[in-house]
């Protein structure tokens, strides 16, 4: 894996632990601006098994907003595991993350290879019947892609997209990982080859997956800031490879992450079921190279 | 040696014509497959005109329908069988356009790519008219295939299980028609 750690780290720390170690604080100093116009989000994902551990990450998110009052969620995908009868989507989706959607906050999901295509429908899912589409929320632009499917069609759709963006921050999120030191499945080096020119010829910042039963935040990779989350329900332990690929990394339970974007900063925290965090940073906007 | 540049020319245009020949014969063979896939299309667009809009009562019918469709499509189409849309023919277009979206470098990543996405192992799912199983993984299709392929649309899909290509329906989850053993083997 190349790494072009270019970035700009003025007035900027990151702090990372060995693998798999918790310490359940943030960095010394670290605190969330909640700026006025900040964009404010959290991400799950391989959430939707319906078991007890999805509900107390469901729980604990509940929790955090104290901290950080996320409005939206972005679901990386796996989003319904097994059957998909209206009996399933409320066990593995309506009932665990309820009391998020009474406080307000919606969810923009992606599709895994778990889900049924039909979950395009699904109106708390926010797809408006589409496998891919973008939204975008004060400076930040979001772009949920299909992994599963990645035709020429979306292809062409995202430069198109991504071209026309005038958002500050630009990010893409989608099911399978082009990076990752996981054991099971590894990367998608196929997916990576076509997807990744665009990312750098339109200056994408950061890139969310999941599909690996684990938390990952990768070394930049071309300036781009890559995060691997996929166990908000499911877990691997002891999946992850010890890799100097790997800023940080967490196998040992399930989490989710909330960040929140600030002017040419972003703020995150990766916390545990438990409410630990595992990883937390204040990354700069990426210099893009044109 | 003038009679010589001569006949270099003559094979040149003869080869030259061959390739010609070769070429409107993948293109006819396309116009034919994609012909093939909108009748099955315009099939599935009629039987759609008796269900619920897919976004009705929130989307929380959406499996409901989709499975709705699949069975109105299966009383539509009961003989259908493997090789109505796949011909032998068009079987042979395809299997030649995955040999050569996999040349050279682009066969290891395509097979890494194949692997990373969890195939389903379970070549009793590929009957025509079958619906994949909700508690298998959804199979995904490298994009370097997919750049080499007819393109589809209005929720048609490819996708790749084992070494076989599946026309799959989005909207009705099921399998229209599949090409065994479209990927080469790894040598």
């Amino acid at each position: 894996m190349k790494s072009l750690c270019s970035l700009t780290l003025a007035a900027v720390w990151v702090i990372a632990w060995p693998l798999g170690a918790v310490h359940g604080q943030s960095a010394p100093g670290f605190a969330f601006p909640l700026q006025a116009d900040s964009v404010r989000f959290a991400i799950i994902g391989d959430s939707g098994t319906g078991d007890a551990p999805q509900y107390a990450v469901a729980a604990q998110m509940l929790k955090q907003r104290a901290t950080l009052p996320f409005t939206f969620v972005l679901m990386m995908g796996d989003n319904i595991y097994g059957g998909h009868k209206p009996a399933d989507l409320k066990k593995k989706f309506a009932d665990p993350y309820q009391q998020l959607m009474a406080s307000q906050v919606t969810f923009y999901a992606s599709l895994g290879n778990h889900d049924n295509p039909a979950e395009v429908s699904y109106q708390p899912f926010n797809m408006g019947g589409k496998r891919y589409y973008n939204f975008r929320k004060g400076n930040t632009e979001f772009f949920a892609l299909d992994s599963n499917y990645m035709d020429p069609t979306q292809l062409d759709w995202l430069e198109k997209q991504l071209s026309a963006s005038t958002a500050a921050w630009k990010i893409c999120y989608y099911h399978h990982p082009i990076y990752s030191d996981a054991r099971f499945h590894g990367p998608d080096p196929d997916l990576r080859q076509r997807l990744e020119p665009l990312f750098q010829k339109y200056g994408v910042d950061v890139v969310f997956s999941g599909h690996e039963h684990v938390y990952e935040r990768i070394q930049p990779q071309h300036n781009i800031y890559y995060f691997v989350l996929g166990n908000s329900g499911e877990l691997r332990p002891h999946d992850l490879k010890r890799s100097p690929n790997i800023v940080k990394g967490f196998d040992t339970d399930q989490c989710f992450a909330m960040f929140e974007i600030a002017g040419n900063n972003m703020y995150f925290e990766a916390i545990s079921r438990v409410g630990e965090i595992v990883d937390s940073a204040v990354l700069p906007k990426p210099e893009q190279k044109k | 040696m003038r009679a010589l540049f001569g006949l270099a020319a003559l094979l040149s245009l003869a080869l030259a014509g061959i390739a010609q020949q070769r070429v409107n014969e993948g293109a006819a063979l396309d116009a034919d497959f994609l012909k093939r896939v909108a009748e099955y299309v315009k099939l599935r667009k009629s039987l759609e005109d008796g269900l619920p809009p897919a976004t009705a009562d929130k989307g929380k019918e959406a499996t409901v329908r989709q499975q709705d469709l699949a069975k109105k499509i299966r009383t539509a189409r009961p003989g259908a069988q493997r090789g109505d849309i796949f011909s032998p023919e068009i079987a042979a277009r395809f299997r030649t356009l995955i040999v050569l979206a996999m040349q050279g470098g682009n066969a290891g990543r395509i097979r890494q790519s194949i692997k990373s996405t969890e195939p389903p192992d379970a070549p009793g799912l590929l009957g025509v008219n079958a619906q994949f199983p909700d508690r298998l993984p959804m199979p995904s299709t490298p994009p370097t295939i997919l750049l080499n392929l007819p393109r589809l649309t209005d929720d048609v899909d490819y996708r790749i299980v084992g070494r076989s290509l599946v026309l799959h329906d989005m909207k009705a989850g099921m399998i229209i028609d599949v090409i065994p053993d479209a990927v080469p083997g790894a040598k």
